[in-house]
């Protein structure tokens, strides 16, 4: 169905982020929103980005698209797609990356798409841009097709309706076909179910992983929900106040988390059925403006010692697993 | 069910239906479907000391129930009682005595605090309202109320702004317990908040439910959530109640369809059972045009010509389980 050939890309990342800082500069000081993150995608996989409002996922992404706007920029850096480094691109080409290569689709779909656009204009819009070499009947065949692609009943007139006549989880899908609609090979889709009701969750998460099954794409799923995560993707990487804190396959880390941020999270989410007492986290997640350069969660800890009180960096914690956090090893012992 | 405390609310085939018509053109081409039915025909009793769960998806007429049932809304018909009274059509000087007993929690902790007031006007208000007291000698009970939800005297003269959202969700708790209610609605009191502090407000939440005897309604769409906190759990689809039973049994063994693929979407963080799913197809149909019959039937697995034709009831099913589906009739009609 990937009209594209496939290059002797094998083995190497269809995403490699190092370093990457992102700054805004704010009225009461400098936010590291992003805080020197290292992140590697393979290609075809499923990464799952998990962490809490301010915790950087977001400002991680928007800077791989090159979607910082002042008084945010990306303060250092490497951002590779496929080998071909993105950080410092000139604008013009990183358009003709954006939405062809890679796609982004967000969590409030009411407020991305146009309201005086109709949906069909709105995918032609993508289409256009990329593939505009093609005939507008194929173009229109194609945003048809896209739209039943991604299970909206009676494509033809729903391309002639408005955003707002559609529901949450149709705009949603809406917002997926415009990503979708040229095909492209690294899909970050931020939130993409947060605004939906639990029946429709569902079945954009089963589409998601049906079109990554079909089109071979890789996908980067950008959530505060373990659960997503848990069923959806291979791989894990925990953020909290601007860095990744843990990483590694998905299953080992809910299973026996390392970092004691990840072991607060799950222990403070009812599950299903489960009588079994939650313990939140206590405290607050720190202002990100100004913040010593010691671990970030010191303060909400109850593992901290004096040694946190230093720069604390990743430390593979094997089979392809990454911590931050000195007292990984021992607290390995402790039981959750 | 068995000798149990006695219902401190109750809703007895409470409906609310909203009229759409924006003005004269829709009547004069007199738009047929411009009646919304909020609620239809919503039956059930909330024993004291019990937290009822209320789970349904958007639009599905839950804030509704929770405002109608503390009086914020009226009720187009049916009716509700409050310790054994009826208040279905009780008079303003009543509303103010019974608003001392029944309170609410909304969901949006951003938008139900007024930003131009400090905390201590805030969680003061009740006070002035119902005791007449000035704001200096409710200021010790203020800050008592702040401790207890986890702030203090220190965030007196603060601004909403100044807060996180879990913070603010605590002052939102402060300003509805202060009068010491009996009844308080939570109306999706942490879906707005982070999961780390979503678990501090159920935990904040369960303390003061234990310590100060409270009977809560829990409305919320996440299932893990609601039950979690609930006795017993109500099912809403479309306005109208359609399971309901004990928090333990129904989460374990639901009996409707929806309830039924309402839990097989739930992601799980043990990742499992999710391919093996039951589901609801499709979407909730509109309620300005509610499908006839069963309103579940367009999506439901198991629907049969009946379903089409006859909306099912609530009833018993088994004891302390009521549902409303056909595939429990004991035979036709």
């Amino acid at each position: 169905m990937n009209p594209r050939p496939s290059s002797a890309d094998a083995g190497t990342p269809a995403l490699s982020i190092r370093g990457l800082r992102t700054h805004f500069r704010t009225q009461s000081g400098l936010v590291k929103a992003v805080d020197g993150v290292d992140l590697d995608v393979a290609a075809g996989e499923c990464l799952g980005v998990v962490g809490e409002s301010g915790s950087g996922k977001s400002a991680t992404f928007a800077s791989v698209l090159g979607l910082v706007r002042p008084p945010g920029r990306i303060a250092g850096g490497s951002v590779r797609y496929f080998g071909r480094e993105l950080v410092g691109l000139a604008p013009a080409e990183m358009r003709a990356i954006r939405g062809k290569e890679i796609a982004i689709t967000l969590q409030d779909a009411l407020t991305c798409l146009n309201p005086a656009l109709r949906a069909g204009e709105q995918i032609l819009e993508t289409l256009r841009r990329h593939r505009g070499g093609e005939g507008g009947a194929a173009l229109r065949e194609e945003a048809l097709r896209m739209l039943s692609l991604v299970g909206i009943p009676e494509p033809a007139a729903r391309l002639k309706q408005y955003p707002h006549e559609f529901s949450g989880g149709m705009r949603q899908r809406v917002m997926i076909a415009i990503a979708l609609a040229c095909r492209p090979r690294l899909l970050i889709a931020d939130e993409p179910t947060s605004a939906l009701d639990v029946t429709i969750q569902a079945q954009v998460l089963e589409l998601l992983a049906a079109l990554r099954r079909e089109l071979g794409m890789t996908l980067v799923l950008i959530t505060h929900d373990l659960g997503v995560v848990a069923e959806q993707c291979e791989r894990v990487a925990v953020m909290y106040a601007g860095q990744i804190v843990e990483t590694g396959p998905t299953r080992e880390v809910i299973d026996a988390p390392r970092h004691p941020y990840t072991r607060g999270l799950i222990a403070s989410i009812p599950r299903l059925g489960e009588t079994r007492r939650i313990r939140p986290i206590e405290g607050q997640v720190p202002d990100l403006v100004n913040l010593p350069d010691e671990c970030r969660f010191l303060k909400r800890c109850p593992y901290a010692r004096a040694a946190c009180r230093t720069r604390v960096e990743m430390t593979g914690a094997g089979s392809g697993r990454e911590v931050r956090c000195v007292r990984a090893d021992e607290l390995q012992e402790v039981p959750a | 069910m068995s000798a149990a405390a006695p219902y401190l609310v109750e809703a007895r085939a409470l409906t609310k239906t909203f009229d759409t018509r924006r003005g004269l053109v829709d009547r004069l081409f007199q738009r047929r479907d411009y009646l919304v039915r909020a609620l239809h025909a919503v039956d059930f009793g909330i024993r004291r000391g019990e937290t009822l769960g209320l789970i349904g998806e958007s639009g599905c007429g839950k804030s509704t129930l929770a405002r109608v049932l503390v009086r914020l809304e009226e009720p187009s018909a049916g009716r509700i009682v409050f310790d054994g009274e009826d208040i279905t059509a009780a008079p303003a000087a009543d509303l103010k005595r019974l608003r001392r007993r029944m309170q609410i929690v909304f969901q949006d902790p951003y938008t139900s605090l007024n930003p131009r007031q400090s905390v201590e006007t805030i969680v003061g208000l009740p006070l002035a309202i119902h005791r007449g007291l000035s704001r200096r000698a409710a200021r010790d009970e203020i800050v008592a109320m702040l401790e207890r939800v986890g702030l203090g005297a220190a965030h007196l003269n603060r601004f909403a702004h100044q807060f996180s959202g879990g913070q603010r969700q605590r002052i939102g708790i402060a300003r509805a317990l202060i009068v010491k209610p009996e009844f308080v609605v939570c109306d999706e009191p942490v879906s707005a908040l982070d999961v780390s502090i979503q678990a501090q407000i159920l935990e904040l939440l369960a303390e003061l439910r234990r310590e100060l005897g409270l009977t809560f309604l829990f409305i919320g769409h996440n299932l893990s959530v609601v039950g979690y906190v609930s006795d017993r759990i109500a099912v809403m689809y479309l306005g109208e109640l359609v399971e309901v039973g004990t928090a333990a049994e129904v989460l374990a063994a639901p009996r409707h369809p929806y309830t039924q693929g309402l839990i097989a979407a739930v992601p799980r963080v043990t990742g499992r059972g999710a391919n093996a799913r039951v589901r609801a197809r499709g979407e909730p149909a509109s309620p300005l045009r509610p499908p006839a019959g069963c309103h579940f039937h367009p999506r439901c697995p198991h629907a049969m010509e009946l379903c089409r034709a006859q909306a099912p009831r609530l009833r018993e099913i088994e004891p302390g389980r009521t549902v409303a589906c056909h595939l429990y009739d004991q035979g036709p009609g």
